[in-house]
């Protein structure tokens, strides 16, 4: 039967936009503890900055992805230092809700404000035509594009943090916010980088995602249905966003073809309760234990 | 309906206060709480209530019922939330469990009986989507009640659809044995006795073992455990009260509108509670009711700045074309400034304001202790 091959191969350009996406909420996470529920939200934001410069300078798809990045680079310093940075301390709980109320409220409402509710579209130089794959698998231009892009970023990420300086820091800082400052770790530096990967990567799935799908208010909610992947993974672990990015999209690419297209979106949820009550830290994330 | 003078607000601060003037987070052990002040309080808001119920204008009674009604949620977040410290944000599933439950059975088995149902089956779900909570921490339970809101919120549209109820559900008038109510003032009547009986309810639960042992957990649930506290059967608890009252609300809310539909129970509404909640104060019923009341009014506000004061004007259009979005950022921007300036919202903000003006600088000096 073609069907597993097929369903396999059109997951892989979903899973890449969530891998994207759910590798910016764990280096946050790694960096600084914070459950960032605005990931979506800033996904949206990056791929609307983008969508403007790739109107506004004939359609030259590279000088507006680069605009989109810089844009995220300068969001998410800014974003630390004006916003997330006086609230540290705040304890985990509040600062999780605060950027869920965060991205829905301000950042939703301001988006709404300067961009309006109407979908935007962009062509990607590059053909959307189908082709066939051996195994009667189908791909396309763009979803090799999407594949690569998320490869490339992911991997060069996972290098620099396993083996620079930085990684380390940024794992310190995270355990242990006093302890690093002692040995010379500059921990708001380092969360504000944290803060900066987060949106770029994030503007980087926008981006993907757009090439895919209309930029419209939907995108948000990608922030959210990144969860399970990163639930499966563990919160902590880029190998596990992959592996959980691939699982998920697989589950929801089978429901959208089983059970019909409306049942791609909460599949993603009846994983995240399952694997909730099996395994909570997932499957590659490091369990938390908790000192008196 | 709650104007704050000097000396009301002296006396508001009191009631706010869940202690002698220390921070809500620092409830000990076998504190003892007089609570006349609160209950006079609370006798002079149910009379300025009653008298407010009797004389307003039907618009203007409908917004106070809602919002009444999303401060019975406020309420319920606040039990889970502020004193057991279990993050919730699928409150808008429960309202959808109870209004669900109410419209399926509520033309067979009457009013009263199909909220009590609402209620329990709010319970048992609540329940349900707790016991991953006992080995979870703070983050996973957030994402299984998340988790559910969803699950809820489709689950609903497809029943609706495979139903035939694609533009929602008609419920039958509400009546108690021969009162028949139809009008607002007879749902303002009874959402304002069972806000009070929810309020004087959680505030036994939380004066006796439940609630000390809902603090103990929200603040070490380890040590918690140490000392003796039934960390499961507690949090366990936590959640099905709270999701009793919720799914009550919901079967009540679905009731009062007449009509009910999965449409009206989305995240952004169960994020409202969570700003409702953080706007009150963490650990603060009644600042959980006065959270709600901003939540539900502020849109007036807005609206009625937008086409009174700015009419005419360019800002003015601007205004009343993004209300619903300016709605959303004042909402995000109040919680922002009570993180900044006040973390323990109104709360926190009257009972400082309250111990300023009557110079208690002991009670000050404690409360920073």
């Amino acid at each position: 039967m073609s069907l597993i091959p097929e369903l396999a191969v059109s997951s892989l350009a979903p899973a890449s936009i969530y891998a994207l996406l759910g590798v910016g909420f764990v280096i946050l996470y790694r960096g600084t503890r914070v459950v960032n529920f605005t990931q979506g939200q800033l996904a949206f934001i990056g791929a609307l900055i983008f969508v403007t410069a790739y109107d506004k300078f004939d359609h030259q798809f590279f000088l507006a992805a680069a605009i989109a990045v810089g844009a995220a680079l300068l969001t998410g310093v800014l974003f630390h230092l004006l916003i997330m940075s006086p609230l540290t301390g705040q304890g985990f709980l509040v600062l999780g809700l605060f950027t869920l109320i965060f991205g829905f409220h301000i950042l939703g409402g301001v988006v709404a404000m300067i961009w309006g509710v109407l979908p935007f579209y962009f062509r990607v130089p590059l053909a959307r035509e189908a082709i066939e794959l051996p195994a009667g698998a189908f791909t396309s231009q763009v979803d090799i594009a999407i594949i690569a892009t998320a490869f490339v970023v992911i991997g060069a990420l996972a290098v620099w943090l396993r083996f620079a300086r930085f990684g380390i820091a940024m794992r310190a800082s995270a355990e242990n916010p006093t302890l690093a400052g002692y040995v010379g770790v500059n921990v708001q530096t380092t969360a504000t980088i944290s803060w900066a990967l987060a949106t770029v990567t994030a503007t980087i799935a926008g981006i993907a995602s757009g090439a895919r799908h209309p930029i419209d208010f939907s995108m948000t909610s990608l922030g959210l249905y990144v969860f399970p992947a990163l639930l499966i993974g563990g919160m902590d672990s880029i190998i596990g966003v992959l592996v959980g990015s691939i699982v998920l999209a697989l589950v929801q690419t089978a429901a959208a073809t089983y059970l019909g297209g409306a049942w791609t979106d909460v599949t993603a949820y009846i994983v995240l309760l399952a694997v909730l009550v099996v395994r909570p830290y997932g499957f590659f994330g490091t369990p938390e234990y908790r000192r008196l | 309906m709650l104007a704050v003078t000097r000396y009301g607000a002296a006396n508001l601060a009191v009631l706010l206060s869940p202690d002698d003037g220390r921070p809500a987070h620092q409830i000990s052990f076998g504190a003892r709480r007089r609570l006349d002040p609160s209950l006079a309080g609370i006798g002079a808001l149910i009379v300025i209530g009653f008298g407010f119920g009797a004389l307003a204008p039907p618009y203007y009674l409908f917004v106070v019922n809602t919002a009444i009604l999303a401060a019975i949620g406020a309420v319920a977040l606040q039990l889970l939330l502020g004193y057991a410290g279990q993050v919730s944000i699928g409150n808008a599933a429960f309202m959808a469990l109870g209004a669900w439950t109410a419209a399926v059975l509520g033309p067979t088995i009457g009013f009263l009986p199909s909220i009590g149902a609402g209620g329990a089956v709010g319970a048992l779900i609540g329940l349900l989507i707790g016991l991953p909570a006992l080995r979870l921490a703070h983050l996973y339970l957030a994402l299984s009640t998340l988790a559910l809101q969803f699950i809820v919120e489709f689950a609903f549209n497809r029943y609706e659809t495979a139903t035939n109820h694609s533009a929602g559900f008609q419920l039958p008038a509400a009546s108690l044995g021969p009162l028949d109510l139809s009008s607002d003032q007879s749902w303002f009547v009874l959402l304002v006795l069972v806000l009070a009986l929810i309020m004087l309810l959680s505030w036994f639960m939380l004066e006796a073992k439940p609630g000390r042992a809902w603090v103990a957990i929200r603040e070490h649930n380890v040590a918690a455990a140490i000392i003796g506290v039934d960390v499961t059967r507690y949090k366990l608890l936590a959640f099905t009260v709270s999701s009793f009252y919720i799914g009550v609300q919901g079967a009540l809310f679905a009731y009062y509108t007449r009509v009910t539909s999965a449409e009206l129970f989305t995240l952004d509404s169960s994020i409202a509670y969570a700003v409702m909640v953080l706007i009150g104060g963490l650990g603060s019923l009644p600042g959980a009711i006065l959270g709600a009341f901003i939540v539900t009014l502020l849109p007036l506000a807005v609206n009625a700045v937008g086409n009174h004061m700015l009419a005419d004007s360019q800002l003015g259009t601007f205004v009343t074309k993004n209300l619903p979005f300016l709605n959303q950022l004042v909402y995000g921007l109040l919680v922002l400034a009570f993180l900044y300036f006040e973390p323990r919202g109104i709360a926190g903000l009257l009972r400082r304001y309250a111990l300023g003006r009557t110079g208690s600088r002991q009670a000050e000096a404690r409360s920073v202790a």
